[in-house]
């Protein structure tokens, strides 16, 4: 079958569509209208939040007579003023869809079949499979030297969170997994975002988006380097906006896409080569002399001076210095400050010292030229030089930039460094804690923020304190000794782990038993347990059952082929969802032979956001209330009430053990008051203890009660480290600070001049709605410029006692000590320990921005090609990323060279479709495209013969998939180190399981290899090199 | 312990300022700066809990110093110097 262009664009969804109808004249919008009207006529209306990416469109559900009949955009939300997607507005398709499965199923080992179960015998199976893995696989202790160190470590049950369920159900997911033992935990912010939490955390001293959607607004220019306006479209109204006051707009991407046809200028970039065009614009705001040096000089480590045995890639031709051949990491040691004789670091405030951060920040990219920029990302020198300009322009008192990235950025064997590197240019502007600034990390699923803050992800608890290791953390004063810091605002670390460890084991947690710390599991190694870890052990035999709830991993996993065999070799699997994916269908893949997968699947059938209650935090941390509209059809009820299940069976299962190994188990405080017939718990409860509690009577330094036992913590400084405390995740404390008034419930639209909405939900840390917002000040307190003030110092707003004066006031929450003036010396005790009044990133230890920061592959960002690149490394002789992980699992990861695969292949999403699929199953999005595809250049496709709507094979080492054709101006081919590449971009949505056939494809992941991040094990999937070629057989 | 511990680690915890290995000397700071005279068999133990000499030590390293069963102090290293510059979130 061959299609023309035209042909293909018209079944390629609503906007041809709207077109056509609209020059024929028919406007639709009043009958639509009046259907609506009828439809919602006396119905119901429940507040509802969209469970598809991460803008978090606040929703209105229309029930009559117990069922759902419409769901809407809220129009009072501030961050989005009521619109939806295509997605957002599916959503109803999510409850009222007849492919649901709403009734448990199993799959027997050899089976050909699933067969229909009652809940309740699929929750006994499961419950006694789970103490079966966990009893076999189970390590109590290990020796360490001549020490016995107590592990409490299950590897044999891996655990899939998921980034779409709630920040409740992450939570009790961390909660029973940790309290089983289990180290293999994540959550799919693995494969999306994780190397944003440490390149943000090492820049800013937080992992999470800086500034709040709204404020786009205020921006004078916007650079967008992911597909914004279709990946994010309801929250792009914002980049609108600021483009009708007058701001520009800079697009950098591989592709031509709808945010590139909004933009002023489109700057095309081959894959992979972000830091050279970053570090391109850092050189150019530096030697135009455009970069804000009061901001750099007072916020950042710009004039701390370097140990001078501290070298550069500029010195050492691409490495740092302490790299270890051998074992593949670099050696810290001279990754240091000077110190002078009372241990303070020396700063030079000209910055003019050679050894000054910012002198060997302006050598380090003083390689990375314009003419180095065109010839690695294939960007012609004067687009380059005019875009640096428009950009480095938003810097000073008066301007600011925001810049925004997705995964372009993090899904890259240096994804933590492409991210830092825009974090770095953005403090060098000037742009970090101000109105209009900023840097907006745009997720793609409901509850990336959220499952991240929640500790669904292997290294972390919840909150962000790290997973203790077996070696340097065998005691609760080991780890707390390693790692707290010695001054900054995680001083407070002790409160905020021992508080949690109460939330976990409540009475079990005393002070004599340093609070059941030895309850926690202890990884082995930090190279171990992430998502390609855990997929690697299950081909190995060593991952016996695993839990996958809302998440695809089939589809979204890289090597996605090699990771379908490894589930094959499962004992058993529990997959717990909407629809019938390819992950519970593993065992009957198309082609595959039932009878040779022995793995027991049990299916369980969940629940939409629209039938459970619960929170989801947003991209911009804010944290959304949603209520259950209606009961679950069938058998089908929430993911929290599969754990809260499973927990207390297997609770039952242990309850005779006298084994010390069980207490963990046993000792959990696990009482979220299930009711009714489905046994859903209270999520409210849940929320309560995430929020904290007092344990008891708490009295201040004067004997007077500031809390009594039980009741509800308003603030994470009041949180304790002697057990008076109990509190799940410390970053939420506030979000219910009484009973009854769970702040991220509330929805009051945009008042007078709070034009953030501080009473829309709750934004995690305090309802801050931009961070490090001290930076909006200058050093002495005031606003940069009247046209970008948001919080100041007013010397005479009462102070913190009645005899003080002087506040931080203005239109946020200041991300600082409430009365610390501008002038005040850093802290020497307290909450706020070495933190002094111009140190706006207070989470940081030297309370200043990061232009240098310890990253495990470098203390700047530096260029490496990808793995598999069309041209070596012109930066320097070091090719790759001399740290990055390379999984050795022979054939299945081979590595493709350009010889054999010279084109790049890039992979991306769709407005109409959504992550692994679960649009797929949903009738009104699979209809909008008409199946999938890769898009060729037409210089590319007349090489190759290929017409556009030809059918095509793509291919790459690890695999071959076949797709459709489209061939379309909208990707160019580069010219690189003058060399002519061509580039393939192809969605990654599809699988073999949909509603209909266009919803049905080859999946894009089999392509990808099985390569990490050093930091964060993130996948490679922007940048990878492929063969394509006409025809599929 | 009667203290919080994060009082505990407040004050329990040194930051090297300054190694002299010749002149086994070593300058620490606490709430002020203090210089220590090491003893011939004052050793450091890393963080892989490996006997080091003196110049293992880095300026910036927090540390704790013990005084072992012999009655030799021995400094245990709990944080290096770079972890200090380093991401405070994961």
């Amino acid at each position: 079958m061959s299609l023309s262009r035209r042909e293909f664009l018209k079944y390629s969804g609503t906007s041809a569509t709207g077109v056509a109808l609209g020059a024929r004249g028919i406007n639709l919008a009043p009958v639509e209208a009046a259907a609506t009207s009828l439809r919602i006529k006396e119905a119901k209306v429940v507040p509802g939040v969209c469970p598809y990416c991460a803008v978090g469109c606040a929703q209105l559900i229309y029930v009559k007579d117990g069922k759902i009949v419409d769901i809407e955009g809220d129009p009072d939300t501030p961050h989005t003023e009521g619109a939806l997607c295509p997605k957002g507005s599916s959503t109803y398709q999510l409850s009222i869809n007849a492919r649901r499965l709403t009734k448990g199923l199993y799959r027997a080992a050899g089976s050909d079949k699933w067969e229909e179960k009652p809940l309740d015998w699929m929750m006994t199976e499961i419950a006694k499979r789970v103490k079966q893995a966990r009893d076999e696989t189970f390590v109590e202790t290990v020796k360490a030297g001549d020490k016995t160190v107590t592990v409490n470590r299950c590897e044999g049950v891996a655990w899939l969170g998921s980034s779409v369920l709630d920040n409740e159900e992450n939570y009790l997911i961390a909660k029973l997994s940790r309290g089983m033992g289990l180290v293999n935990l994540e959550n799919s912010a693995r494969l999306c975002h994780s190397a944003t939490v440490p390149a943000l955390g090492a820049t800013y001293g937080r992992g999470a988006m800086t500034t709040n959607l709204i404020d786009v607004v205020n921006a004078d220019v916007i650079m967008p380097t992911s597909n914004w306006a279709e990946c994010h479209p309801v929250s792009y109204k914002w980049v609108m906006k600021a483009k009708e006051r007058g701001a520009k707009i800079i697009h950098v991407d591989p592709r031509f896409t709808r945010t590139s046809a909004t933009a002023d200028y489109w700057v095309p970039i081959r894959s992979g080569t972000n830091i050279v065009f970053f570090g391109g614009l850092i050189r150019h705001a530096i030697e135009s002399g455009k970069y804000f040096h009061d901001y750099v000089v007072h916020y950042t480590n710009a004039a701390f001076l370097m140990d001078p045995a501290f070298k550069t890639p500029t010195d050492l031709d691409g490495l740092f210095s302490g790299f270890d051949p051998e074992k593949r990491s670099y050696d810290q040691s001279t990754w240091k400050y000077q110190l002078d004789k009372d241990g303070t670091p020396k700063r030079d405030m000209t910055l003019k010292d050679p050894q000054s951060v910012f002198q060997l920040l302006r050598r380090h990219y003083s390689r990375y030229t314009p003419e180095m920029v065109e010839k690695v990302c294939g960007i012609p020198t004067a687009k380059f030089l005019e875009v640096a300009d428009v950009y480095c322009s938003a810097s000073g008192p008066e301007k600011t930039a925001t810049a925004s990235y997705a995964l372009q950025l993090n899904q890259s064997t240096n994804g933590v460094q492409q991210i830092r590197a825009l974090c770095i240019l953005q403090l060098v502007l000037g742009n970090v804690g101000r109105p209009g600034g900023g840097v907006v990390a745009l997720r793609g699923h409901s509850n990336v923020q959220g499952a991240t803050d929640m500790g669904t992800l292997y290294h972390m608890l919840p909150g962000y304190p790290a997973m203790p290791l077996q070696g340097p953390h065998p005691t609760l004063k080991d780890y707390l000794e390693k790692t707290t810091p010695t001054s900054g605002f995680w001083v407070n670390n002790p409160k905020f782990v021992i508080s949690q460890l109460k939330a976990w084991w409540g009475d079990a947690a005393t002070k004599d038993n340093d609070f059941a710390y030895d309850y926690l599991p202890k990884r082995e190694k930090g190279d171990a347990y992430s998502h390609q870890h855990f997929m690697v052990s299950m081909r190995e035999g060593k991952v016996k059952g695993f839990i996958c709830q809302g998440q695809n991993p089939a589809v979204d996993s890289p090597n996605a082929k090699m990771v379908r065999g490894g589930m094959r070799n499962l004992k058993w699997l529990v997959v717990a969802d909407i629809f019938e994916t390819e992950t519970a269908q593993v065992w009957k893949e198309p082609g595959l032979d039932p009878k040779s997968c022995q793995t027991e699947v049990f299916f369980i059938p969940a629940a939409p956001a629209a039938e459970k209650d619960g929170s989801l935090t947003n991209t911009m941390r804010l944290v959304q209330w949603h209520q259950r509209a209606v009961e679950s059809p069938g058998d089908a009820r929430s993911d929290a009430a599969f754990i809260v299940d499973l927990g207390n069976r297997l609770k039952k299962l242990y309850a005779e053990s006298k084994e010390k190994k069980d207490r963990p188990v046993l000792d959990l405080v696990w009482d979220y008051k299930p009711e009714g017939p489905k046994q859903e718990p209270n999520m409210e409860l849940v929320l309560r203890e995430i929020n904290g509690f007092a344990t008891r009577e708490i009295l201040d330094k004067d004997g007077k009660p500031t809390y009594k036992a039980g009741q509800h913590l308003k603030a994470f400084v009041h949180l304790t480290d002697d057990g008076a405390t109990a509190c799940g995740n410390w970053i939420m404390t506030g979000v219910f600070p009484e009973e009854g008034k769970n702040l991220s419930a509330r929805r009051e639209r945009v008042k007078g001049n709070d034009y953030m909405a501080h009473n829309w939900g709750f934004a995690w840390p305090a309802n801050r709605r931009i961070l490090y917002n001290r930076a909006s000040a200058d050093p002495s307190g005031k606003p940069w410029s009247e046209r970008k003030k948001l919080i100041w110092w007013d010397p005479e707003a009462p102070g913190a006692t009645p005899d003080k004066k002087g506040k931080w006031v203005g239109g946020d929450v200041p991300d600082f000590g409430a009365f610390m003036a501008p002038d005040a010396p850093p802290a020497k005790d307290g909450p706020l320990k070495g933190i002094g009044g111009t140190d706006a990133f207070i989470m940081r230890a030297d309370g200043k921005g990061g232009l240098l920061a310890s990253v495990l592959d470098g203390a700047f960002p530096e260029h490496y090609e990808p793995f598999e690149s069309p041209t070596k490394n012109l930066l320097s002789k070091v090719q790759n990323n001399p740290v990055a992980k390379v999984w050795n699992i022979g054939d299945t990861n081979q590595l493709g060279t350009p010889d054999k695969y010279p084109y790049i292949l890039t992979t991306y999403r769709l407005t109409e479709h959504h992550a692994a699929g679960t649009s797929r199953h949903v009738p009104w999005l699979s209809e909008l495209f008409p199946g999938h595809f890769a898009e060729i250049g037409v210089e590319m496709a007349k090489e190759l013969g290929i017409a556009n709507g030809d059918m095509i094979t793509v291919e790459t080492p690890r695999g071959k998939i076949k797709l459709r054709a489209m061939v379309t101006e909208r990707i160019k081919s580069f010219i690189i180190d003058g060399k002519k590449v061509y580039q393939v971009g192809i969605p990654w949505h599809w699988g073999w399981a949909g509603v209909m056939a266009s919803s049905r494809g080859d999946i894009t992941n089999d392509l990808v290899a099985s390569l990490g991040d050093p930091t964060t094990f993130i996948q490679e999937s922007k940048a990878l090199l492929c063969n394509v070629r006409k025809g599929v057989a | 312990m009667t203290q919080s511990y994060t009082e505990w680690l407040q004050q329990s915890r040194l930051t090297v300022v300054a190694v002299d290995a010749d002149r086994s000397r070593l300058r620490v700071k606490g709430e002020s700066c203090t210089d220590l005279s090491c003893h011939e068999h004052t050793v450091v133990i890393t963080e892989d809990g490996v006997e080091a000499p003196l110049t293992a030590l880095h300026p910036g390293d927090v540390v704790r110093i013990d005084e072992t069963d012999r009655g030799v102090a021995q400094i245990v290293v709990l944080r290096r110097v770079w972890e200090q510059i380093a991401s405070p979130e994961l």
